[in-house]
C-alpha cells in the first residue's frame, strides 16, 4: 500500500522507506496495545505510590510505571518481536531484497534449493532466538521480582 | 528533618474539609491542626472518613471544599498573576506532595525496586539530590528500621512488616514536613505488628511530625499527644490520650472504646 499506492497522490517514497515506515507504523499500534493493556493490569496503587512520591508525566513512567510494564509484558513483546521478523518476509512483494527473497535468488542461480533454504531457516532462527534469548533475561529479572 | 520546631505556624492545618462520593458525604467540616513535633492519631470506626482525611491531606483525593495548609501554605491552590485562586497543576502539586511523607495500608512498595532502590529513587529522581548523599542516608534509614541486611532484596521476598518498614524509611528519606500513616498495620498478621509500631513509636520519640490513622489504641494511648476520634466523617471528639481513653465525654466514643477493653 504504502509502495503502491501513495504514489496516486504525490509521495512517492523508496522501497526501503516504504517498507520501514510501514513496519514500523504497523507494529508500533501493537506495542502500544500490549502496552496499554499491561498498564490496565497494574495496580492503580502502583501510580498513586508514585504520585505521592512527587512523580509526575514522564518521570513517573520512566521510574515507576514503564519498568513494570516491561517486566510484565516482556513475553508478549517478545512474540511481536518475532512477528516483525517474519512479517519482513512479506516485504519481497515492494522489490525489498529481503531474506527469503535473496534465498530464492541463490537457489535459481545456483539450483541448491534445499541448501539454501537450510540457512535461510538458519539466519531466521539465529534472529529469532535471540529474541528469545532477551524475553528469557526479561523473564528472569520479572521472576525475581514476581510483577504481574 | 525538623529543623524550625518552633516556629508558631503549624506544620499541617486543615480546615473545615468536605467530601462527598456521590450522596455519601465521607468527610463533614474536618478541622485538624497538626503542630511540629506532635503525633496525632485519628482513631473511629471503620468508614468513618479516617483515610481519605489522609488521601485529601495530600490531594490523592480532590476535597469538595476546605482548607489544606503546610507550614502556613496552601496547599492545592495558588495564586495567579491577577491574584485569584487557582487549581495547581500536576507540577505544583507533585512539589508539595514530596513534604508529605506517605505510608500506605498496603505498602505500596514498587515492585520492581530493591528495598534500597525503593528508597533512593525518589530523593534522586524527584528532588534531585545528589546520589552518594542519598544512598549514604539510604543505608542509615535501611539500619533505622532494623534492615540492613535486606538492602538488596526486593519487595516480594519481604514480609509484611519488613515491606512496611522499608515503606517507613522511604518516606522519611525525603525529609518530609509531615508523616502520614494509613492504617499502617491494618494489613500485617498479628505477630508482624509490633516490629512497625516500634519503629512507629521511635519516630514520635524523636519528635517527628505525625498524624497516624490507626485501630492500635495501645499505640494510641502510648504514642500520641493529641487523640482525634471521628465517626460519620465527623470530628466526634478531640483531646489528649488521658482525657480520650480514661474519659471520654461522648457517648459515641464510649461505646467504641468499650470494644477495645
Amino acid at each position: 500500500m504504502a509502495y503502491y499506492c501513495l504514489p496516486a497522490i504525490g509521495i512517492s517514497l523508496s522501497s526501503w522507506a516504504a517498507a520501514l515506515i510501514t513496519l514500523v507504523v504497523y507494529n508500533t499500534a501493537y506495542f502500544a496495545e500490549i502496552l496499554r493493556g499491561a498498564w490496565s493490569h497494574l495496580p492503580p496503587q502502583q501510580e498513586e505510590g508514585g504520585r505521592a512520591f512527587g512523580f509526575t508525566g514522564i518521570r513517573l513512567f520512566v521510574h515507576i510505571i514503564g519498568p513494570q510494564l516491561f517486566i510484565a509484558a516482556g513475553p508478549v513483546l517478545g512474540n511481536q518481536m518475532i512477528q516483525v521478523i517474519k512479517d519482513s518476509a512479506f516485504l519481497m512483494v515492494i522489490t525489498i531484497p529481503e531474506l527469503t527473497f535473496r534465498a530464492n535468488q541463490v537457489q535459481s542461480i545456483l539450483f541448491v534449493p534445499f541448501e539454501t533454504f537450510i540457512i535461510a531457516g538458519c539466519l531466521y532462527w539465529i534472529l529469532c532466538n535471540s529474541v528469545e534469548w532477551m524475553v528469557h533475561r526479561l523473564e528472569r529479572v520479572a521472576e525475581m521480582r514476581r510483577v504481574r | 528533618m525538623p529543623d524550625d520546631n518552633n516556629t508558631g505556624t503549624p506544620v499541617l492545618q486543615v480546615r473545615s474539609l468536605v467530601k462527598s462520593f456521590g450522596k455519601l458525604r465521607v468527610l463533614d467540616d474536618v478541622s485538624i491542626t497538626v503542630d511540629a513535633g506532635e503525633t496525632v492519631c485519628i482513631v473511629g470506626p471503620s468508614g468513618s472518613g479516617k483515610s481519605t482525611l489522609l488521601r485529601c491531606i495530600n490531594l490523592l483525593e480532590w476535597p469538595d471544599s476546605g482548607e489544606i495548609y503546610l507550614r502556613g501554605e496552601r496547599f492545592g491552590f495558588r495564586e495567579n498573576d491577577r491574584s485569584r485562586e487557582v487549581r495547581m497543576n500536576d507540577r505544583e502539586m507533585a512539589h508539595i506532595r514530596t513534604r508529605v511523607g506517605m505510608v500506605f495500608q498496603q505498602f505500596n512498595l514498587w515492585p520492581h525496586l530493591t528495598a534500597f532502590g525503593n528508597i533512593t529513587v525518589s530523593p534522586i529522581h524527584v528532588l534531585k539530590r545528589p546520589r552518594e548523599e542519598v544512598e549514604a542516608e539510604a543505608e542509615a534509614l535501611l539500619a533505622k528500621v532494623g534492615l540492613q541486611d535486606k538492602r538488596d532484596e526486593y519487595p516480594i521476598r519481604l514480609s509484611g512488616g519488613q515491606q512496611q518498614r522499608v515503606a517507613i524509611a522511604r518516606a522519611l528519606a525525603m525529609h518530609p514536613d509531615v508523616l502520614l500513616f494509613d492504617e499502617p498495620t491494618s494489613s500485617l498478621d498479628p505477630e508482624l505488628v509490633g516490629e512497625v509500631l516500634a519503629v512507629m513509636k521511635g519516630l514520635a520519640d524523636e519528635g517527628r511530625t505525625m498524624a497516624v490513622v490507626t485501630h492500635e489504641m495501645v499505640f494510641a494511648r502510648e504514642a500520641a499527644d493529641y487523640v482525634v476520634f471521628m465517626d460519620g466523617g465527623r470530628i466526634v471528639e478531640a483531646g489528649t490520650p488521658e482525657e480520650f481513653f480514661s474519659n471520654p465525654k461522648t457517648s459515641r466514643a464510649q461505646q467504641f472504646l468499650e470494644r477495645y477493653r
